[in-house]
């Protein structure tokens, strides 16, 4: 049994989409639990997992609200879902193959209370073999993304959802994540491209980590798909903000 | 020394979820800091941070007492003024802040002007997503039903004969969740089922700006909350529309407000140190637009040079290009006679060296002394 504490006034309300990967769940909730300072929400989004992941978090954890879709609306839309059910000042978007580590909480909620100009923090992220995943990234021409991969403190064009805190204020101010980009993919970078474009900034606090085992919910092939319809998407919508950046693969970066 | 800057103190219950609630602050703060851009507003309602709300925006409220006497003497010093809303005259501690010396002023009806919250991009997008996961529908028009109509037989009975008669489409919203009775979305799911009406259901996991998005897009809105009806009227939406005087009435009013905001801070501050202030902040104003301005007139004056000498550049090109030509033939017959001259001086110094030495610096050096030349060390840098 997972127990996440009952906070009457929380400062985050972590949000975390589930579709499946029931083990991986249960790992970065319990992770979440132990190693989290109890000034936070829990609230879940089963988006129809096929393998009871829903029915499970029903029986195996207490303290969090979940929220059960028949169907699968993506990973955007969950977290919007989440977001609106929100009591805390930020919202942290933690991915269900995200495992916490210790310390990870309080460097990312320090960096947005201390400073109102950041929008968004995002935690160093690891691989399962413990070399850094991304430290932020950065975007070229054609929105092309290249993740960091020196855990310091600064600003970035965006970080990845798996793990991002972001101020719930500036996250509604923006209209939170974007449908048009669908089940998944860029609904990030667009989040943090609009929350830059409304003055905040996205930085990095290489003090917080959390390892992410990543893309482990989408077939390769679909996924690559969708990943190249939500380039287009994003690549589009702002084109004047990296429109003009050099190409990834032309060597001028 | 600046300008002095309001320290505004706002009572309101933003910490309910409430649309009311959470529009009457948000509107309140937007509007007095549209007109003081310098407010530092601190809002406050009766639980605040103990109890946020999800339609507080991220920006939960202090709470507002109990207080003791030493509370309230420090309140007094942390503050100019305490703005009430409309809506939290009759809860708000007025008499303790009247005792304790605070100057209460009592803010408008806000809700007219409840339109201009949400960005208008802000609400395509909101609507975006509403559609993708079928909470608003696609159908046209759609009428917005309060959840809350589930629990009224003869109020949901007409509203559903209207829905169907008018063809619309139905999005049921909850714009109070606190306030919904148990089951009452469940009969107004059957009710507007049994009369055929298309409908979509969107309580429990909604926002303030997914519920404005749904309001200044349905035809009307059918209900009790207060705050929903005031988002459809302003947008213009149904029997009802906000009127333009009415937000001018209310535009005047929050004028109103806002210079009575700044004579209760001066006061406070002492007349004398706020003309000081502001005398000295128009005379570095003014200092600011002295320099402004030269460093724009300077900036004019080389946009004019630049443009003068880019544009005789190329006319003086087109226009004297023979002249020119006939100075560069010159140039070119001058270095010519200078070649001749070194050339001729030259064949001088041969003869005179010949004539001396017997050697000719004009034969080619000894092999063996230029392979040395070629593998002496090379200094760095070079």
């Amino acid at each position: 049994m997972i127990e996440f504490p009952a906070v009457e006034g929380p400062d985050v309300t972590v949000v975390m989409v589930t579709h499946g990967a029931r083990a991986w769940t249960a790992r970065s909730l319990g992770r979440l639990a132990d190693r989290t300072p109890p000034r936070y929400e829990v609230v879940v989004v089963d988006n129809a997992s096929p393998d009871g992941t829903a029915d499970w978090l029903a029986s195996s954890a207490v303290g969090l609200r979940l929220v059960r879709n028949t169907t699968n609306l993506g990973f955007g839309p969950a977290n919007n879902q989440g977001a609106a059910l929100a009591r805390g000042r930020h919202l942290c978007f933690l991915n269900s193959d995200a495992v916490v580590r210790p310390g990870w909480f309080e460097p990312l909620v320090e960096r947005l209370d201390a400073d109102p100009t950041v929008s968004a923090v995002a935690p160093v992220l690891y691989n399962l073999d413990g070399s850094v995943q991304e430290a932020g990234s950065v975007l070229y021409a054609g929105m092309e993304t290249q993740p960091l991969h020196d855990p310091a403190s600064r600003d970035v064009d965006y970080a990845s959802a798996a793990c991002l805190v972001v101020r719930r204020r500036g996250f509604e101010a923006v209209g939170g994540f974007d449908a048009a980009y669908g089940k998944a993919y860029y609904e990030d970078v667009d989040l943090c491209l609009a929350l830059r474009a409304a003055g905040g900034r996205v930085v990095v606090e290489p003090r917080s980590h959390v390892t992410h085992a990543g893309g482990r919910s989408s077939p390769p092939a679909r996924a690559i798909a969708m990943m190249q319809a939500n380039r287009h998407i994003a690549s589009k919508r702002w084109s004047s903000t990296v429109g003009l950046r050099p190409s990834l693969d032309s060597g001028e970066r | 020394m600046s300008i002095v800057a309001p320290r505004v103190a706002l009572f309101g219950h933003s910490d309910r979820e409430r649309l009311a609630d959470a529009l009457s602050s948000r509107i309140v703060r937007a509007e007095l800091t549209r007109r003081l851009a310098r407010a530092q507003i601190t809002t406050f309602a009766p639980d605040g941070w103990r109890r946020p709300s999800r339609y507080d925006a991220g920006e939960p409220a202090e709470p507002w007492g109990p207080w003791s006497s030493d509370d309230l003497a420090r309140f007094s010093s942390e503050f100019d003024v305490a703005v009430i809303e409309a809506g939290a005259i009759s809860t708000a501690p007025v008499s303790a802040l009247r005792d304790a010396g605070v100057e209460i002023l009592e803010a408008p009806d806000a809700l007219a002007l409840a339109a201009r919250i949400v960005a208008a991009e802000v609400l395509a997008r909101r609507l975006a997503y509403l559609h993708w996961v079928s909470w608003f529908p696609s159908l046209r028009p759609v009428r917005c039903f309060d959840v809350r109509l589930g629990a009224d037989r003869e109020a949901l009975a007409v509203a559903v004969a209207a829905a169907a008669a008018d063809r619309v489409a139905v999005a049921v919203i909850e714009p109070d969740p606190a306030d919904t009775p148990l089951g009452a979305s469940g009969r107004l799911a059957r009710a507007l089922a049994e009369a055929g009406v298309a409908f979509t259901v969107a309580q429990g996991s909604t926002g303030v700006e997914d519920l404005v998005a749904m309001l200044a897009t349905a035809d009307r809105y059918v209900g009790p909350s207060v705050g929903a009806a005031a988002v459809a009227e302003g947008y213009g939406r149904g029997a009802r529309p906000i009127d333009g005087a009415r937000v001018d009435s209310t535009d005047r009013s929050f004028d109103d407000l806002a210079r009575q905001v700044r004579a209760a801070t001066l006061a406070r501050s002492g007349v004398v140190d706020a003309v000081a202030a502001l005398t000295s902040a128009l005379d570095a104003s003014e200092a600011r637009l002295a320099s402004a301005l030269k460093a724009k007139a300077d900036l004019e004056q080389r946009l004019y040079e630049e443009r003068l000498i880019a544009t005789e550049t190329r006319f003086g090109y087109e226009a004297g290009v023979e002249s020119v030509v006939a100075e560069l033939a010159v140039e070119i017959r001058s270095r010519e006679e200078r070649i001749a001259d070194l050339a001729l001086r030259q064949r001088r110094l041969a003869g005179r060296m010949v004539a001396r030495f017997g050697v000719d610096p004009r034969d080619p050096p000894d092999e063996a002394a230029a392979a040395a030349a070629d593998s002496a060390p090379v200094e760095p840098g070079r």
